[in-house]
């Protein structure tokens, strides 16, 4: 019972640190914003959730349902609602506010919507 | 193997060093939604940061800031995106 939830733990925090570090790479490397935004939504969903998916589970492990672990839980279930609405809003406002898409995009199905 | 406290050191460090590319983007980031986009993601690593110093220290006071930051994080994005769209907020 305490392997399976160490192990468990540890894999959690693994893809959540993982995620977390290749989407700010993402954020640094990538060319315009729709695509650093692409990058950073895997930071909000699989990342923050899975650290704190982590953190329940080894608060869970070490002294059973505390506020701790639930809080923990709750901030994360948050983060996994609200994220892609805050990047769903972010690139709609960008698009409607005139920035380019980067140079070898070769399709723009949003193309006649902006706002002149 | 490593144990659980280890991990979590590391994973804090790891998650430290991982903000420095927000803060170079919130500085140099060439349009104004670049850096609304750094922003909304230099606020989710730190509620990450927030809720596994909370859990290292055993503190039941900084898991509620890192709940906060959450809500106020995500409330701050849309306001910008909002006026960023319409020129107002409301």
């Amino acid at each position: 019972m305490v392997d399976l939830i160490e192990t468990l733990s540890i894999g959690c925090l693994l893809i959540g640190v993982l995620a977390l570090s290749l989407g700010m790479i993402g954020l640094l490397r990538l060319p315009d914003v729709y695509n650093r935004l692409h990058a950073t939504t895997k930071i909000g969903t699989l990342g923050a959730f899975g650290v704190l998916l982590s953190i329940m589970i080894q608060e869970f492990g070490t002294s059973g349902l505390s506020p701790m672990g639930v809080k923990a839980l709750t901030a994360g279930l948050f983060i996994l609602l609200t994220s892609p609405i805050s990047g769903h809003m972010i690139s709609r406002a960008a698009y409607k506010m005139g920035v380019d898409l980067c140079e070898g995009s070769i399709l723009d199905e949003y193309e006649g919507e902006r706002k002149d | 193997m490593i144990s659980l406290a280890e991990a979590d050191f590391l994973a804090l460090v790891v998650l430290v060093l991982a903000t420095a590319p927000c803060i170079y983007r919130v500085l140099y980031g060439p349009t104004l939604p670049d850096r609304i986009v750094a922003e909304d993601a230099l606020g989710n690593a730190l509620v990450v940061i927030f809720g596994l110093y909370a859990y290292r220290e055993g503190s039941i006071f900084l898991i509620d800031v890192a709940m906060l930051l959450a809500i106020i994080s995500f409330v701050g994005t849309i306001v910008l995106a909002k006026y960023l769209d319409k020129g107002k907020v409301l």
